[in-house]
């Protein structure tokens, strides 16, 4: 499995948002010790509302299904949080030609983009204690997949293991940003919610992508 | 602190309905988000501004002639979503593109980017800039990086002016970008401001005054017990001053913002004085002017912004603009 039509993308990100719905409690939890505690509400507000957006609905182009899931997110998320997932899956399809398949190369190259954008605009570099902790090695597995030839499978595979020793490695690190920022060393020990959230997205994907490669 | 609002959840929306009455002919609010529009869709370049609500006429009253086409409005001191960013952008004409205009606050900068790159997906061409003019905020080599705060008004003048004056995309940006960088504010707080909830937005012991606070009371750079004015004006003009480089012979247009609960009376002694500073260094003054157009929540205390001239921008700086609470004639 190397391409991913638009049926086949749209249910990956459906796979996506059951599970980012279903470890709200997690996040929650995550969430209390650093931060306000609103992070797993959020998330699932937002997944379930990308749940209904995509459930049963045809999209055309590869841009437009980001669109629709940035978008969504962006709505129903509000605050800060919203804005920056929405740029996870927004900013990475501007001024690019729309694609009726989704390969790995195009999906490392969305997600590239958009996480330059967010690093820009979140002014949030690794070691920050922030979601770029875990999207930044998620979207370098996937550049190493692509130069590897990998498959498609085992290029998510390995995004989501690289986002999991980020998020792993924020337990090392002082917050740099919002509240978990007032915490200071007290903050050592404790992972960050917001990077917990990619870890969930990238694993979600590579678990549906493996999961339909051994039913084929 | 008493405040008259109805429901808090409310308070914004109201509040744009409200000022619209003011002015029917000239504005209408924004369709389903907090948001207002000039009545007027000008082939222009066009200019949307933003962010949180609390510190008017900043927002609401920079959309009028020569100044803004359209705002977006968040709660009090919260960015305003997105989408309300979007909606506004759709609504104004946007044909030769638009400019967004906001003060350098996170969440703002957060929103506006991500909207301009939305708004690029259909097929709108938009740029921003970040009005950094809070000279206490960071030091002059990160001049960039620097708050927004009431020099946003003289901004938002040249800008309206040099779009009205049917400027390119690019080339407006540039104007208003030389407006930005040559735009310098230092502020003295001295009684808090409440918010909406009637909660004061910083604590400030009577008899002492504090320079360089944010607008939500983020500490600032040296609180002193109450001088009189004429010495307050004197520090402040000194941070100033040294700051944005002005010497004999430089020419500069200086407003005088009262925070809302600060009298004319006292705003008059204090421009009495700058205006003496100015002469006295040689400094040209183009223009110099009290007005509130910036005020947190009725904050006691003012602000002195300076703009630093030259041909270009007095030329749009001279140009007229238009709102109920935004009046500027030469």
């Amino acid at each position: 499995m190397n391409t991913l039509n638009m049926r086949q993308l749209r249910d990956m990100f459906l796979f996506v948002a059951r599970r980012v719905i279903e470890r709200e409690d997690f996040l929650t939890e995550i969430d209390l010790k650093l931060g306000d505690g609103d992070h797993g509400f959020g998330m699932a507000l937002g997944f379930k509302a990308v749940k209904e957006a995509l459930e049963g609905k045809e999209f055309e182009t590869v841009e437009n299904l980001f669109q629709e899931v940035g978008m969504t997110l962006l709505d129903t998320m509000g605050g800060a949080s919203g804005v920056l997932f929405g740029t996870m899956f927004i900013s990475g399809i501007v001024g690019i030609e729309p694609h009726q398949k989704a390969d790995l190369p195009l999906l490392a190259g969305i997600y590239r983009r958009s996480l330059e954008a967010l690093k820009r605009r979140g002014k949030a570099q690794v070691g920050d204690k922030t979601m770029v902790d875990a999207f930044e090695p998620a979207v370098i597995g996937l550049e190493q997949a692509v130069a590897n030839s990998e498959d498609l499978p085992k290029g998510l595979a390995m995004a989501a293991e690289c986002a999991k020793k980020g998020m792993m490695h924020t337990r090392d690190c002082v917050a740099k940003f919002g509240r978990a920022k007032s915490y200071g060393t007290k903050a050592l020990g404790l992972q960050d919610a917001g990077a917990t959230s990619v870890w969930i997205i990238f694993q979600a994907m590579s678990d549906w992508a493996s999961e339909s490669k051994e039913s084929e | 602190m008493n405040k008259i609002i109805n429901q808090p959840e409310q308070m914004i929306k109201e509040m744009i309905e409200g000022y619209v009455e003011t002015c029917p002919d000239l504005l209408e609010p924004l369709p389903d988000y907090k948001g207002i529009l000039m009545k007027q869709k000008k082939n222009k370049v066009s200019i949307v501004t933003g962010g949180g609500s609390g510190n008017e006429p900043w927002i609401l009253g920079y959309v009028g002639e020569g100044l803004a086409d359209g705002a977006a409005l968040g709660n009090v001191y919260i960015a305003p979503p997105a989408r309300a960013i979007l909606n506004v952008t759709k609504a104004v004409n946007h044909e030769k593109g638009v400019i967004y205009i906001c003060t350098n606050h996170a969440g703002d900068v957060l929103n506006f980017e991500l909207v301009g790159e939305l708004a690029q997906l259909d097929g709108i061409d938009t740029r921003c800039v970040f009005v950094a003019d809070d000279i206490t905020s960071a030091p002059i080599e990160k001049q960039e990086e620097r708050r927004g705060v009431a020099g946003v008004a003289l901004v938002m003048k040249v800008a309206g002016a040099a779009c009205d004056a049917g400027l390119s995309l690019d080339e407006a940006v540039r104007v208003i970008q030389k407006a930005n960088r040559n735009t310098f504010t230092f502020s003295v707080t001295t009684s808090p401001g409440y918010l909406p909830s009637g909660k004061a937005m910083c604590e400030l012991p009577e008899g002492f005054i504090e320079y360089g606070m944010g607008f939500n009371g983020e500490p600032g750079v040296l609180r002193t017990e109450l001088k009189p004015a004429d010495e307050i004006a004197d520090t402040m003009m000194d941070y100033l001053l040294k700051d944005c480089g002005a010497t004999a012979g430089d020419e500069v247009a200086v407003m005088v913002n009262g925070f809302g609960f600060t009298s004319l009376l006292e705003l008059c002694i204090v421009n009495r004085r700058v205006a003496e500073i100015l002469k006295g260094k040689g400094i040209k003054v183009h223009d110099l002017f009290i007005d509130s157009l910036f005020c947190p929540q009725g904050t006691g205390g003012f602000s002195l912004s300076i703009l630093k001239l030259d041909e270009e921008l007095k030329r749009y700086y001279d140009a007229p603009a238009y709102s109920p609470f935004f009046k500027k004639y030469n």
